[in-house]
C-alpha cells in the first residue's frame, strides 16, 4: 500500500522540483537556447521553398514583423509570450498539405510548448507590477501589432485553405519570428 | 523466302529503336556532364561566394549568369552585377545579399552549346548560415596562466560589425598541451575586442590556445590558429632582485642619516662630563631655599572711629538714594559708601599705631575726645575719606590734613564695639528680614568685597559672602563659604554697614 502512493508521490515530487528549480534570472540563457532547437525544426521540416510557390509571395500582404517596433525591456517578456501562444495555435492547424517532416512538426510543437510553460511560470509573478507600470501604453501598443500580424497570417492561411505554397510562406514568416523572438530574448 | 523477310522487319524496328534511346541517352550523359556541377556557397563573416564546377565537355566556353532572390521580399529575380556572362567559376554576391535577416536562392544559368541549364542553390539566410570568425588571439604568458586578448574579425558589411549584428557573442577557448586538451565555452561577449585569463595551468609548460565565436541563432564558426605559448615560473627568481636593491638603499639611507645625527651631535655615544652648572640640579631638591623668616611685629590694633563723617557720608548718600529712581545707583552708591566706611575704618584699624581702646559703644563723646586726643598725639597718620575720589584708593595723608578735616568731623564720631552676629543687613529696597545676619550676606557686600580685595583689604568678614540672595543680576548662586566673623576687629566695621 505504501509503495503505491509512494510511486505518484515520487513522480509528483519530481516533477514539481524540476518546474521549481525553474532559475527566473536565467530565463533568458534556457529561453535562447530553446529558441534555436525550435527554429532548426522548422528548418529541418521542409526543403528548399518551391519555384511555383514565389509568385504567391506577393499574395500575404502583412508587415515585416522584424520591422514592428519592439516592446522594453520590461514589456519584453509579455511580447514573447504572445508570439509564442500564436506560433504554437498556427502550428496546430491543418498541416497535411504542406507534406512536412511529421516528426520535426511534432518536436516544434513540444519545443514552443515548453517555452511557453516555462516563461509562464516566470511572468507570473510579474503581471500585477506591469499592469501598473507607466510603459503600459507601449505595451498594449506592441501586442496591438502583434495581434493584427498574427491575424493576417491566419486569414492568409485560410484563404489559401492551408495549401503547400501558403505554408511554405508562412514557414518563412516564422523563421523571422523567431529572429524577433531572439532580439527579445537577449532583452530580458 | 517471306518469312525471312518477316522476321527482320521486328528487328529492325527494334534496332532503330535501340539507336534512337542510344543516341537520345548519350545526349542526356553529354547535357549532364556539361552542365555545371555542384553549388556551393562559401560565406564567411557575411561574404558570400558562390562557386560551382563546369562540365566536362568544355571544347566550346560556357558563359555563366547568375541570378538571386529574396524570399521574405515580394520582388523578383534579380541579375548579380559582376556574374552576367562570366566564364569564371564563383561569384561573389556579397553585395547582392544585403539584407542579412532575409532568405535567397541564388540561380545560376549556364550558357554551353548544348543548351542552357539552370541550376539552383538551397534557401540560404546570411545570419543563421554565414561562417563567424576565425577571430584575432593574442597570447602573453604569466605566472600559471595566460592572458588572452580577443579581436573579432571585421564583417563584410557596410559600416557593421558582428556585435551591431548579432549584439552577443559567445565564445569558447581551446587549450592544448603535449598530453592533454580542454575547451571552454559558456563565455558571453558584447565587445568588439575583449580579454581574459586562463588559469590553474602548469607552470613553464607549452600550451596551445585556440579560440572560436558563435551566436545564438548561428552555431557556424571557424576557430581561430593554434597559437603556442610557454607559461612563466614562479615569481620569486625574477624579481628577487628589487626586493634585495630597494633593502640595500633603505639600509644605505638610514646608515646616512645616523651618520648626519651623529655629526649634528644629535647623537651622542659617550656621555661627557656635566658642566658644573648643571651639578647642582642633583642637590637642588635638597637645598630648597628658604626665607628669612618673617619679623612679625605685634601692633595693637585701635579703632578709630570718624563717625560724624561717616554719618554724613550716610546720610548724603540716602538723600541721594531716596531721590534716585534706578536701583543700580543706589546699590553703588551705598557700596561706595560702604567701601569708604570700611576702607576708612578698616585702614584706621591697620595703620594707626596709637592704640585706642574702644570700651563701649555707646560713649561716642568719649571717643570723639580720644580721637581729637589721639588726633593731636598721635604720631602715625589716620586714613582720610576724600569724597570725591574713587573708594577704591584710600591715601595715607599727612596727619595735619587728616586732622583739620577729621577733627571737625571726629566730634560727632564714636567708638563702637560692635558683635557682629547681632548686626544685620538688608537690601534697602526689601523689607527687614531679622533673620538675615551678618552671616548670611546680602548682595552689596558682593561688591564691597570686590572694593576692599582692591586696596590690598583684608575683608576677612567679607570674604565669605554669600550670594544666594542676590537679586536679577546673577542666576547663579555663587557659593561661597560662610564668613567666619571675628568679632575683635568686625564688630566695629559691621555698624556701618547697617542702616
Amino acid at each position: 500500500m505504501i509503495n503505491r502512493s509512494l510511486l505518484p508521490f515520487s513522480l509528483m515530487l519530481l516533477l514539481s522540483s524540476e518546474t521549481s528549480c525553474l532559475d527566473c534570472n536565467r530565463i533568458h540563457v534556457l529561453q535562447s537556447k530553446m529558441n534555436s532547437k525550435s527554429l532548426e525544426h522548422l528548418e529541418k521540416m521542409g526543403g528548399p521553398f518551391p519555384f511555383q510557390c514565389l509568385n504567391e509571395r506577393s499574395a500575404f500582404k502583412a508587415t515585416d514583423i522584424l520591422k514592428v517596433r519592439l516592446a522594453q525591456q520590461e514589456n519584453a517578456k509579455a511580447a514573447i509570450q504572445q508570439i509564442l501562444q500564436e506560433l504554437f495555435q498556427i502550428f496546430s492547424k491543418n498541416l497535411t498539405h504542406a507534406a512536412w517532416d511529421g516528426t520535426s512538426i511534432k518536436e516544434f510543437q513540444n519545443g514552443i510548448h515548453q517555452q511557453i510553460e516555462k516563461l509562464e511560470v516566470c511572468l507570473s509573478a510579474e503581471v500585477e507590477k506591469e499592469t501598473t507600470y507607466p510603459g503600459n501604453e507601449s505595451l498594449l501598443h506592441t501586442s496591438l501589432k502583434l495581434r493584427r500580424y498574427f491575424q493576417t497570417v491566419r486569414h492568409f492561411l485560410k484563404e489559401k485553405q492551408y495549401s503547400r505554397c501558403a505554408w511554405e510562406i508562412i514557414r518563412l514568416e516564422v523563421s523571422r519570428c523567431f529572429l524577433v523572438l531572439n532580439i527579445l530574448t537577449k532583452r530580458i | 523466302m517471306s518469312t525471312p523477310m518477316y522476321n527482320c522487319v521486328p528487328f529492325a524496328f527494334l534496332f532503330e529503336c535501340f539507336l534512337i534511346l542510344a543516341t537520345f541517352s548519350f545526349n542526356l550523359e553529354t547535357s549532364l556532364i556539361n552542365s555545371p556541377q555542384k553549388l556551393t556557397m562559401n560565406s564567411q563573416n557575411f561574404q558570400h561566394i558562390l562557386s560551382w564546377e563546369a562540365g566536362n565537355n568544355t571544347t566550346v566556353p560556357t558563359y555563366y549568369h547568375v541570378q538571386y532572390i529574396a524570399l521574405s521580399s515580394k520582388k523578383e529575380w534579380k541579375d548579380a552585377e559582376e556574374c552576367s556572362n562570366t566564364t569564371r567559376l564563383f561569384c561573389n554576391l556579397t553585395k547582392e545579399y544585403d539584407d542579412y535577416e532575409n532568405s535567397y536562392i541564388a540561380l545560376l544559368k549556364s550558357f554551353t552549346e548544348h543548351g542552357v541549364f539552370n541550376l539552383s542553390s538551397p534557401d540560404f539566410s546570411p545570419y543563421r548560415a554565414t561562417y563567424l570568425g576565425p577571430p584575432i588571439v593574442n597570447l602573453t604568458a604569466c605566472p600559471g596562466c595566460i592572458n588572452v586578448t580577443v579581436k573579432l574579425p571585421a564583417v563584410y558589411l557596410k559600416e557593421k560589425s558582428l556585435i551591431d549584428i548579432y549584439k552577443k557573442l559567445d565564445y569558447s577557448t581551446t587549450v592544448e598541451s603535449s598530453d592533454r586538451k580542454e575547451k571552454t565555452s559558456a563565455n558571453e561577449t558584447s565587445e568588439e575586442c575583449f580579454s581574459y585569463v586562463i588559469r590553474s595551468l602548469r607552470l613553464n609548460t607549452n600550451y596551445c590556445v585556440s579560440v572560436a565565436v558563435t551566436a545564438s541563432l548561428n552555431s557556424h564558426s571557424i576557430p581561430s590558429a593554434l597559437k603556442c605559448i610557454i607559461t612563466k615560473s614562479t615569481t620569486r627568481k625574477g624579481d628577487g632582485t628589487i626586493p634585495i636593491l630597494s633593502g640595500g638603499l633603505v639600509s644605505f639611507v638610514l646608515g646616512v642619516l645616523l651618520i648626519g645625527l651623529y655629526k649634528g651631535g644629535f647623537i651622542c655615544l659617550k656621555s661627557g662630563p656635566w658642566p658644573k652648572v648643571l651639578e647642582t640640579t642633583n642637590t637642588l631638591h635638597c637645598s630648597v631655599h628658604v626665607p628669612d623668616p618673617e619679623i612679625v611685629c605685634s601692633v595693637q590694633i585701635i579703632h578709630k572711629e570718624i563717625i560724624k563723617k561717616e554719618w554724613e557720608y550716610c546720610d548724603d548718600d540716602d538723600d541721594d538714594d531716596s531721590g534716585s529712581d534706578s536701583e543700580n545707583s543706589d546699590e553703588y552708591t551705598k557700596r561706595g559708601i560702604l567701601g569708604r566706611i570700611v576702607n576708612s575704618h578698616a585702614k584706621s584699624n591697620t595703620f594707626v599705631q596709637q592704640s585706642i581702646d574702644c570700651a563701649s559703644a555707646e560713649s561716642s563723646s568719649q571717643a570723639i575726645k580720644l580721637l581729637d586726643s589721639d588726633a593731636e598725639n598721635s604720631e602715625e597718620d589716620q586714613s582720610v575719606i576724600k569724597e570725591n575720589e574713587s573708594t577704591s584708593k584710600v591715601l595715607f595723608h599727612p596727619s595735619s590734613e587728616v586732622n583739620h578735616s577729621s577733627t571737625s568731623d571726629l566730634r560727632n564720631s564714636a567708638c563702637f564695639n560692635i558683635n557682629l552676629s547681632t548686626v544685620m543687613l538688608r537690601d534697602p529696597e526689601k523689607t527687614w528680614d531679622e533673620s538675615t545676619t551678618l552671616v548670611t550676606h546680602q548682595e552689596d557686600e558682593v561688591d564691597l568685597q570686590d572694593y576692599c580685595a582692591f586696596e590690598e583689604f583684608e575683608s576677612k568678614p567679607f570674604t565669605n559672602i554669600d550670594y544666594s540672595k542676590r537679586p536679577d543680576c546673577h542666576n547663579s548662586s555663587h557659593e561661597w563659604q560662610k564668613p567666619s566673623v571675628s568679632d575683635e576687629s568686625d564688630t566695629s566695621d559691621s555698624e556701618y554697614i547697617r542702616r
